[in-house]
């Protein structure tokens, strides 16, 4: 190989792997289509010392989790000033109507969504059987895990929350891995997803005991097949 | 099962002037649309004012809204535009100042010592220490997941910005930790 051709080929190789750097932050949320997700794939499987770079994105993903879940908790406000500033009264019957079900409409499309972030990244099999399987839960979860979810809330964080955290799941937790730390620790959801995939999780009334409390966050924190983080709300 | 209604369907509605569609957009994505806010103003209660704009904005441009993008993504560019806006009047942050000189150069004091038994405690603070313009491409593609194109239109800049614009902010991340003591050994 002439000198030339071999810069040539060192100059191509920097501009390959910054076109790669430049993407992982998206490989690794999922938002990425399939094709760049494979040409990715095959040159980290390539590039051992590249794909160390995954664990870096990932450590990114979360601390932005975190730095933005200080807001995910945050108490849904009244509509009346913005119908003040739009010249309208809020009018409510058929809010009632369209409002009570999204919660549970929009974690049936996050779960059912063949290209979900929350399907992380993963490899092609194993995505398959995420995808199917997701699909299913999309249809299933809430008949068939109803105790992961609580009816009281409305959806919107309105009614008493009680004692609550912010919780991430898992890039690959099922919702019958949820369903079975949920029920074996008496915990629900009661809103979510919001932004980054945030659930608000209700661990139990308002004046519950501080050492209960901490005894549940630790559970689960300690089901990290689960949850990817949580976060005690104020 | 409980009625539904799309985004793109209530703002269509919204564009008929039907206030209660825009009262269930704003119950379902204000949230979302203020902690966004609040990230690039640092400021909840005018955060919580933009917040109410953005919903103003939907009502008078919703026949505008032609659905090739998600209504999310069109609402995140609204509350940007709304954010920068409000940023620049303000002037008490340039857009491109960084505070990170205000964290702390030392190297190997005890204290270093101990921050960095918790490195996602210091990448959080160094996210937070980022220009806005390196922490809104942050917060747009973890936290909101969005895709290079979505990035793209809420920014309103090529999608070859939004990569070299995440690809520096993440370098500048490294940098900052660098400062604290924390070598990720990239770039």
């Amino acid at each position: 190989m002439s000198k030339e051709t071999e810069r040539a080929e060192t100059e191509r190789e920097a501009t390959k792997l910054e076109e790669v750097e430049k993407m992982l932050p998206f490989y690794v949320t999922g938002r990425i289509d399939h094709a760049d997700a494979e040409k990715i794939g095959d040159y980290l499987e390539r590039h051992p010392d590249v794909a160390k770079q995954l664990d870096l994105a990932r450590a990114e993903r979360d601390s932005a989790f975190v730095a933005n879940a200080v807001h995910a908790d945050r108490p849904v406000h009244s509509f009346d000033r913005v119908a003040a500033m739009i010249g309208k009264g809020a009018a409510r019957p058929a809010r009632a109507a369209s409002r009570g079900p999204d919660w549970m409409e929009r974690i049936k499309r996050l779960f059912a969504m063949p290209s979900s972030p929350a399907l992380g990244l993963l490899g092609a099999a194993a995505a398959i059987v995420i995808v199917l399987q997701a699909a299913a839960i999309g249809t299933l979860v809430v008949a068939h895990y109803p105790g992961i979810f609580s009816g009281a809330s409305g959806g919107n964080g309105a009614v008493d929350a009680g004692t609550t955290v912010v919780v991430r799941f898992a890039d690959d937790a099922t919702t019958a891995a949820i369903a079975d730390a949920f029920s074996g620790l008496g915990v629900k959801i009661i809103d979510g997803p919001r932004g980054g995939r945030l659930f608000t999780v209700r661990l139990g009334p308002k004046d519950m005991g501080e050492g209960e409390r901490e005894r549940l966050i630790a559970a689960l924190k300690a089901r990290s097949d689960v949850v990817a983080f949580v976060m005690q709300t104020p | 099962m409980d009625q539904f209604i799309a985004d793109d369907q209530l703002i269509a509605r919204v564009a008929g002037a039907d206030s209660v569609a825009l009262e269930t957009l704003y119950m379902r994505h204000q949230k979302r649309i203020f902690g966004f806010i609040a990230r690039i103003v640092r400021d909840e209660a005018v955060a919580e004012e933009l917040t109410n704009e953005v919903f103003v904005d939907v009502w008078k441009h919703a026949g505008g809204y032609e659905g090739r993008s998600a209504a999310t993504t069109w609402l995140l560019s609204i509350a940007h535009n709304r954010a920068i806006s409000a940023l620049r009047k303000r002037r008490e942050e340039p857009w491109d100042d960084e505070k990170a000189a205000s964290l702390p150069d030392e190297a190997d004091d005890s204290e270093v010592a101990v921050q960095k038994a918790d490195k996602s405690r210091l990448l959080r603070r160094c996210i937070d220490a980022l220009a806005t313009d390196y922490r809104e491409i942050i917060d747009l593609v973890y936290f909101h997941e969005l895709s290079v194109s979505e990035a793209s239109a809420v920014l309103g800049i090529p999608e070859g910005t939004v990569k070299t614009r995440l690809f520096n902010a993440r370098k500048r991340l490294s940098e900052l930790l660098k400062n604290l003591g924390v070598d990720r050994g990239w770039p």
